[in-house]
């Protein structure tokens, strides 16, 4: 038997008991933790924010990455790039300020040196797309076209620390929509549109993504920030400005879901400062599908595996069978 | 492998005017760490601060099963750690990076893998501030090596002088330098080891097998230092080993956020290595420190 039927034959066996232990656990009642989001199938809610988890392969030793929701890489570009100058970190109170700069190894170096692993590891990937113009976008996401073990693409139409691209498709209507129309013509896989919330109006821009062919929406990507340096007298971060995460947002992500989840038919995966499990169904409530954790990923690298286990004791203890009867619940409830 | 695991504190000291050496029993990263190798540390009841410090390991003792850091009190981080007490919890991510390449081939991120206890018989550990704190692993593990070293301890001052009795312990002859020349040589810790150089009998330098082709300088400080070192090593030709500091978010090379700038290739493009993955040691004449 040659080694890959060889991890397979363990992953089968893998699959074999952790199903008896959810049959154990449950007692019989056992919660649905499954999740659809915009076609892509999860086996449960809880995924990983782009850019705060590498590649996956960085958190392996901590965490079991076939137990994800899905994982989503860090944004991968048509060309490599070299990121921006440093410091590109800076903490502020239960927050951090980033300006990384898109560095990555390209998507030809993404599909050679890192997509095997994660298929091999059976992991649900979304591959997180940007780009300096909707061709470069378009681009990217036609050459994974032909890559398997890919459930989804994320759309960037949001990084605040780079030059070009990023930022200013994610502020302008009209340009978040070419790009992700530009995107949805070369793929045929699910299209996710993450959003900027450095906008006056977040249900505009969704719903214009939306007409453009997104089936499915991040909410939201980082905070434009900046702090100094008072030993310096300077910036603090080389960039000067960059974006604010962590638990210092979570109040204005969860109040973009719940704008955006009662105005746009459209899943959504949300995300900004989630760190438990508590944090998580404020944002399902809020109306998302699904949520991501950042940040938290670096205070607490078990994060992810903690909340999937908190949402279903959760559901367990307040009696719900199916966690996607949560979706929206907040103001479902408040208005019948 | 790395892991997460709660570390119970041993004991905690102040050792200089806010410095602390902090002992954790902390057997699963005790067992598995090299010297140059650090773990990110939990500095935090809360979410404010926010993020993990990363502490370099200043020894490894595995028999006991406990490791011991060398820290500057520095901020709100810092001030939580010095708070803690014999008994008390702290969460511990490691050991984590590559570590000094001690040449038996068992460093991960280092790619010279010669058999190079040989070749480089002599160490000179020159350790800036509180970047003397890898150094006293880095001593402990040399003499088990059955190497001589030299370790050059610098400090604004002769109260700030850290842990010099410990590398004598460690088997080290120690060089002081102060800035104010309230002890040892007046001046940087770089002129100290420059001045030494010079004072080598000429004989020692120039033999074909001896000084010259058999020391290696391994060294942590402020980034100032280590460019000047540096220079001094490319003058010399002396090979150089540097543990970088820079301020981390996942210590796992998952964020990108504590790189340092590699020197120009041939094609003069711009390349960034992780401090916390690729690093925190590189060798001497692969990274930008003058930036």
């Amino acid at each position: 038997m040659n080694n890959a039927s060889h991890e397979l034959k363990d992953r089968e066996l893998k699959d074999k008991e952790l199903k008896d232990k959810e049959l154990k656990d449950g007692q019989g009642k056992k919660v649905n933790l499954r999740v659809n989001v915009g076609g892509i199938e999860m086996k449960n809610p809880v995924l990983t924010a782009s850019g705060t988890f590498g590649f996956g392969l960085e958190y392996a030793p901590y965490v079991d990455l076939r137990a994800l929701g899905a994982v989503t890489v860090k944004g991968i570009t048509l060309e490599p790039r070299a990121g921006n100058p440093t410091p590109r970190l800076w903490e502020t109170p239960a927050g951090v300020l980033n300006s990384i700069g898109l560095q990555n190894p390209g998507v030809e170096a993404f599909v050679r040196d890192y997509l095997p692993f994660l298929r091999q590891q059976g992991v649900t990937v979304i591959v997180n797309i940007a780009g300096n113009t909707a061709e470069e976008y378009a681009a990217v996401a036609g050459r994974l076209e032909k890559e398997e073990g890919i459930a989804g693409l994320e759309v960037n139409i949001s990084c605040p620390n780079v030059k070009q691209g990023g930022l200013q498709f994610g502020t302008d209507p009209d340009m978040a929509a070419e790009v992700i129309a530009a995107v949805r013509a070369s793929t045929s896989r699910p299209v996710i549109a993450k959003l900027s919330p450095n906008v006056t109006d977040i249900v505009a821009i969704a719903r214009r993504v939306k007409e453009a062919g997104a089936d499915a929406l991040s909410l939201i990507n980082t905070l434009l920030g900046m702090a100094i340096d008072v030993r310096t007298r300077r910036p603090a971060l080389a960039n000067v400005m960059g974006g604010l995460s962590g638990p210092a947002i979570k109040p204005v992500a969860l109040r973009m879901v719940w704008q955006v989840a009662q105005a746009v038919d459209l899943p959504i995966i949300g995300m900004g400062g989630i760190s438990n499990a508590s944090d998580a169904l404020e944002f399902i409530l809020a109306g998302a599908t699904a949520v991501a954790v950042g940040t938290a990923n670096f205070v607490n690298p078990r994060a992810t595996m903690e909340i999937i286990s908190g949402l279903e004791e959760f559901c367990r203890t307040e009696g719900i069978e199916d966690i996607n009867s949560l979706v929206g619940w907040a103001w479902k409830q408040t208005r019948t | 492998m790395s892991v997460l695991c709660t570390a119970t504190v041993v004991s905690q000291r102040e050792v200089a005017s806010r410095h602390f050496l902090l002992e954790l029993k902390a057997e699963a990263v005790a067992k598995k760490a090299r010297p140059g190798q650090f773990v990110h540390v939990r500095c935090s009841d809360s979410f404010d601060p926010l993020l993990r410090r990363p502490f370099s390991l200043h020894r490894i003792l595995p028999e006991g099963g406990t490791i011991v850091i060398l820290y500057r009190l520095a901020g709100r981080g810092t001030a939580w750690l010095a708070s803690r007490r014999p008994g008390d919890s702290v969460e511990v991510m490691g050991p984590l990076g590559n570590g000094f390449d001690l040449g038996r081939g068992d460093s991960s991120g280092l790619t010279e893998k010669a058999d190079k206890t040989s070749r480089f018989p002599l160490a000179l550990l020159v350790g800036g501030g509180v970047g003397a704190a890898p150094l006293l692993a880095l001593a402990e593990a040399l003499r088990a090596q059955g190497r001589k070293t030299v370790a050059f301890i610098g400090a604004p001052s002769r109260d700030r002088l850290l842990q010099v009795p410990a590398f004598a312990a460690a088997g080290a002859e120690v060089v002081t330098a102060t800035d104010d020349g309230s002890e040892g040589c007046r001046g940087t810790v770089v002129a100290a080891l420059e001045n030494w150089l010079k004072s080598m009998p000429a004989s020692a330098k120039d033999a074909g097998e001896g000084f010259r082709a058999g020391a290696e300088v391994f060294a942590c400080g402020p980034k100032a230092m280590l460019f000047s070192l540096q220079q001094l090593c490319l003058r010399e030709g002396l090979p150089l080993q540097v543990s970088l500091e820079e301020r981390m978010g996942c210590g796992v090379g998952a964020c990108l956020s504590c790189v340092c700038r590699l020197r120009s290739t041939e094609k003069g493009e711009l390349k960034y290595a992780r401090v916390c993955a690729e690093g925190p040691v590189f060798r001497g004449e692969e990274v930008c420190l003058n930036e």
